[in-house]
């Protein structure tokens, strides 16, 4: 170990005498990582603003649990899965639900949630602009927001109004059959700009009890205690057979999308790291050449061929932290760049379509991306000093030192 | 007691080509100074080579310190140099970025000592050769007498048991020369070390306990 220190110590003096060269060298390594980090930073900036976008408009906690085909057969949610589900660590709540359809008798068509109210309450913490929630198995129904207004505008509907639904049937030979049902508006839900706005919500027993047979439910809600475990939660609900959905699919695809524009820009940026990468090769067989008859006497000396490689390498690490750092700051200041004059010129030529961006950086450097930076400058600078190196080592030392 | 260097039969062809080297067989003592006379081309820097385990021989056999060299062996071939053998060059050959005192701590970089031995040991050697205070000047600040100075402290430098010397004297002066061959012989009688010289001028062979000529790769006393 110290014996690396000292020959840290020599490599550090060879690299000091050629000061001019080694900085050009690191900066050729230097440009090509702030390219990819500018890049990366800009890639990680708008999936950043993307999956911001996405948490603040929508419900990012909600999971909507529904049942899955498997080889062809429907895996149906039966209250022993509703139970599974519930008992998944980090459900806070969890509500099986009924979805059916009724109709006006003016044929305005109505989405049905049938949900008991105590889950209603647990898992969307429902705000009543009027009236009250539904009581147990009774005709009782709290209107969405936008479908309170519907019915008003083209019904004449009003909340405590009772009025008939008509609930379509279709029998064995697929004919359909009308049953109708008196029911009574008794809330009206405030507007929240989520799915419940335009649903009527009734109690989830009043639902099953129009029905002749036990239907299975069409659905449960579940309530995850933190967006970092929806995923988690999602996971385990797959594992039960059955199929995920809600917000964080949005996340996932845009974060898939987003990997494939990092990974392809990086790609065009990395074109530079290679450019980078051969001229530290010609940098060092350059320097190896020019040290031809040191590198003979060092044998003479007793330097074994192992030595030499390590000497040679030592240096090329110094180019790579050299050029690592340089291009951590070089691709902080792009990303600034980027920021600021990429970020106005960007929101002037697209107008309001970008004007969001305005809040954020456009460019998000973190400091994962700098210590990957750092690393792959060293590690490229180090993978280019191999073969320089190895032709020092496989010198013939009587050769090299008659070298002039 | 066994020879210092004990050559046998050491031939050396290279390919397609005359022998650079034939049939040189010869045997020096512990702490003898021997010199090699022979004009360029004879065969003197392939016999040498051979000798520092730089080169290998096409036949023959060689021991050095009483150790039978396997020339095969690279990883051995390294630690025969460092431990056994100093080399003293004709163009001195020291590390330009590196004071005086750095280029004879250099070797032991290699034959790994700690920091405070290798000033001490340097610091000693350079004291020796008469160049207590210019330790701290690089090569292109020596004249070459002192350069030739400290190449000799450096390869003492590991205490080797054989100092091997190619015409250590063939960029100096005649008054230098003779300068650095008495240093060479006093160093070599205080600490037992075995001087091998190759030099083309016959008058330093008053320096030598014994000299040899090399004529068309032949050794001969003489």
């Amino acid at each position: 170990m110290t014996k690396l220190l000292d020959f840290a110590r020599l490599s550090a003096r060879q690299v000091r005498k050629k000061r001019m060269r080694v900085l050009l060298t690191a900066f050729g390594i230097a440009i090509g990582i702030a390219a990819v980090v500018a890049m990366v930073s800009f890639g990680e900036g708008i999936r950043y603003q993307a999956i911001e976008t996405i948490r603040q408009q929508s419900d990012l906690t909600l999971i909507e649990v529904t049942g899955s085909v498997k080889d062809g057969t429907v895996i149906p949610i039966t209250e022993s899965k509703a139970e599974l589900v519930r008992k998944i660590p980090h459900v806070e709540a969890a509500g099986p639900v009924y979805r059916v359809s009724f109709s006006t008798l003016r044929q305005t068509y109505i989405d049905v949630l049938g949900i008991r109210a105590e889950d209603l309450r647990a898992l969307f913490r429902p705000a009543l602009a009027s009236g009250e929630l539904y009581p147990a198995s009774s005709s009782q129904v709290l209107l969405g927001h936008e479908l309170a207004e519907k019915l008003k505008k083209y019904e004449g509907i009003r909340e405590g109004d009772l009025f008939t639904v008509v609930i379509r049937d279709y029998n064995e030979y697929g004919a359909p059959s009308d049953r109708k049902l008196a029911i009574k508006t008794g809330g009206t839900l405030r507007a929240r700009e989520d799915a419940l706005d335009t649903l009527l919500i009734m109690d989830r027993d009043a639902v099953s009890a129009l029905s002749n047979e036990s239907m299975p439910y069409n659905a449960v809600y579940v309530r995850v205690d933190d967006p970092e475990n929806v995923m988690a939660v999602a996971r385990d609900v797959q594992s039960l057979g059955l199929t995920a959905n809600g917000a964080f699919r949005q996340i996932e695809s845009v974060n898939r999308f987003m990997d494939l524009v990092i990974l392809f820009l990086s790609i065009f940026a990395a074109i530079s790291l290679v450019v980078g990468a051969l001229m530290i090769v010609n940098t060092m067989v350059m320097s190896v050449y020019e040290r031809t008859r040191e590198i003979g006497v060092s044998m003479a000396l007793g330097a074994s061929q192992g030595d030499v490689v390590t000497l040679i390498l030592t240096e090329c690490l110094y180019i790579g932290m050299i050029g690592g750092i340089v291009g951590d700051l070089l691709g902080i200041f792009f990303s600034w760049v980027i920021n600021t004059a990429g970020k106005a010129y960007l929101i002037s030529q697209t107008g309001d379509l970008f004007s969001a961006f305005a809040r954020y950086d456009l460019a998000l450097v973190t400091p994962g991306i700098l210590i990957a930076g750092f690393l792959v400058a060293v590690i490229l600078s180090l993978v280019s000093g191999i073969y320089p190196a190895l032709q020092a080592a496989r010198m013939n030392p009587v050769e090299a030192i008659r070298h002039t | 007691m066994h020879a210092t260097i004990e050559a046998d039969n050491l031939r050396k062809v290279y390919r397609g080509s005359i022998p650079a080297l034939g049939e040189a067989s010869f045997t020096v003592g512990k702490g003898e100074f021997v010199t090699l006379i022979g004009r360029s081309g004879s065969g003197k820097s392939t016999l040498l080579n051979i000798l520092g385990c730089l080169d290998s021989p096409s036949s023959g056999t060689l021991s050095l310190d009483g150790v039978p060299v396997d020339f095969r062996d690279s990883a051995r071939l390294v630690s025969i140099r460092r431990q056994k053998i100093g080399f003293v060059f004709q163009q001195f050959n020291l590390l330009p970025h590196l004071t005086a005192q750095e280029n004879v701590e250099y070797p032991m970089l290699f034959n790994y000592r700690e920091p405070e031995e290798r000033a001490r040991t340097a610091g000693g050697l350079l004291e020796r050769v008469g160049l207590d205070g210019r330790k701290d000047h690089l090569p292109a600040e020596l004249s070459g007498g002192e350069q030739q100075r400290v190449a000799i402290a450096r390869a003492l430098v590991s205490d080797p048991p054989i100092i091997l010397a190619d015409e250590p004297t063939g960029n100096l002066d005649q008054k230098t020369s003779g300068e650095i061959f008495s240093l060479m012989q006093e160093i070599g009688r205080e600490r037992k070390t075995t001087f091998f010289v190759v030099t083309h001028e016959r008058e330093f062979g008053e320096y030598a306990d014994r000299s040899f000529r090399l004529v068309d790769g032949t050794v001969t006393a003489i």
